[in-house]
């Protein structure tokens, strides 16, 4: 059909692992 | 099939005829024809691309199915999570005296003790239950390495205790970097270590202005000598806050990690963020006042994607844009204080009010304390940023209002970043799954 996948991305309920705070706001405050 | 709610569609200038396409949820990126654009939107897909496009997020079979099942992801994706993350802060000492440094009057030679460190290892075994299978530390601080024998003695314990599992375990670190030496390394690697991520705020005269031992001394230089000495053992992650003065020093620290021999192959990733503003509350002896208050401010949104540019552009790693609940969501993730208390979010560590428990008594009921859900709205739940932002930093929220009853929304950020850092993905990321379906 023409689609070029460039990124297939992922699942969103498999990405409760490690995570990094979005903003970062608590990690590189130190 | 309709169109996903959770979509971003942008024009395509270099491939005419062609539409640049981002699923929020998904966090996939493709080109797609007008054409079959246009299919959607007229229920005209064949059985076959219906079953692609649906898997790139991009088609859906009902919206308003979809709406209802991104309110409950949070939930189905705690129920599979087969993790838990324990941040832990060791300690409040530093040996830096950083001109924004946000835990400002909570500072001071605050130790955690041993036995609070065994009530730790206790709570995480207790918490790590059947079906887990992944144990992840963070050790905060302060600075995490003034209490590197601490450190030893908890991963020791646990790595033990992981390993008669059948299960994972690594920690890592947020250090200022100057004590992470490599007989130090050496020694934590051996109890799981895995990465640490170093704080350098720019180039050398920058970086030491803002980020001097507290004696007044730079830093820069044992930081580096440091990496050097220890990127080869853990993987090392280089963050750094910026603010509206700084952040055109930071391509300084780029090239000259370049040309140190730092290169990307050494440097896991690259991130940089903005100094944030600390509640009004806080005493500081810091005075300073170039923080920024929200991501939405112009000059955040012009020195992010700059910086972003001049990372990716010299080929080091730095985070996608994906899907990001707030850690505050995730119900196997815990912040450890020294003293034992139990919080839901670093930056709310030590601050009246934002705890949830204890390692003696456990954890209690934060569903009000953190206003869970606080996105689950009309606003939010129509917002095809929805999945990137989930209501924003509770943290900000809170410096801002005063509570966390309204949620911090990113619109205004991502209607002016998220083109671009997209565009930069597309760029940079030599991807390996580009293909035409």
């Amino acid at each position: 059909m023409g689609v070029v996948i460039l990124d297939c991305g992922i699942d969103m309920e498999e990405m409760a692992g490690p995570l990094a705070c979005c903003f970062s706001v608590a990690v590189t405050f130190r | 099939m309709q169109l996903s709610r959770y979509l971003k569609t942008y024009p395509c200038e270099d491939k005419p005829g062609y539409l640049l396409v981002y699923s929020t949820k998904k966090a996939s990126v493709s080109l797609l024809p007008e054409r079959v654009y246009s299919s959607i939107e007229n229920h005209a897909l064949s059985p076959d691309e219906e079953a692609s496009l649906s898997g790139l997020g991009i088609v859906v079979p009902d919206r308003k199915e979809e709406r209802r099942q991104m309110s409950h992801i949070i939930d189905r994706l705690n129920a599979r999570n087969q993790g838990l993350t324990i941040s832990v802060i060791i300690n409040m000492a530093c040996n830096f005296n950083c001109v924004y440094c946000y835990e400002g009057s909570l500072k001071g030679s605050h130790y955690m003790s041993e036995r609070t460190a065994g009530l730790l290892i206790d709570f995480v075994k207790k918490r790590f239950t059947e079906g887990k299978n992944l144990l992840q530390l963070d050790f905060y601080g302060g600075e995490p390495l003034m209490s590197s024998g601490l450190i030893s003695e908890i991963s020791g314990s646990l790595r033990s205790f992981t390993s008669e599992r059948g299960a994972s375990y690594a920690f890592s670190l947020v250090t200022n970097g100057s004590l992470l030496k490599r007989n130090v390394a050496e020694k934590l690697v051996q109890t799981g270590l895995a990465s640490a991520r170093i704080t350098i705020d720019g180039d050398a005269e920058t970086h030491n202005r803002y980020r001097p031992f507290k004696t007044g001394a730079g830093s820069f230089d044992a930081i580096i000598r440091n990496i050097r000495e220890t990127c080869d053992l853990v993987r090392i992650g280089v963050g750094g806050n910026f603010d509206r003065i700084s952040y055109e020093r930071f391509p300084l620290l780029l090239d000259y990690l370049e040309k140190e021999g730092l290169t990307p192959g050494k440097i896991a990733e690259v991130r940089f963020g903005p100094v944030s503003k600390r509640p009004d509350e806080d005493r500081s002896p810091a005075d300073y006042n170039e923080w920024s208050l929200s991501v939405n401010e112009p000059w955040v949104v012009k020195a992010g994607t700059f910086l972003r540019e001049e990372i990716m552009r010299r080929g080091y790693n730095t985070p996608k844009i994906r899907p990001m609940p707030c850690q505050i969501e995730i119900s196997d993730s815990f912040v450890v204080n020294y003293d034992g208390g139990i919080y839901k979010c670093p930056a709310l560590v030590g601050r009246d009010g934002f705890e949830v428990g204890n390692l003696s008594d456990g954890v209690a009921d934060y569903q009000n304390v953190y206003n869970l859900d606080l996105w689950k709205n009309d606003e939010c739940l129509d917002c095809e940023y929805l999945p990137l932002c989930f209501g924003g930093c509770r943290y900000m929220a809170y410096v801002r209002d005063g509570s966390m009853n309204r949620s911090d929304c990113k619109r205004p950020h991502f209607d002016a970043t998220l083109e671009t850092m997209i565009r930069q993905d597309v760029k940079y990321r030599k991807s390996s799954s580009i293909r035409k379906d």
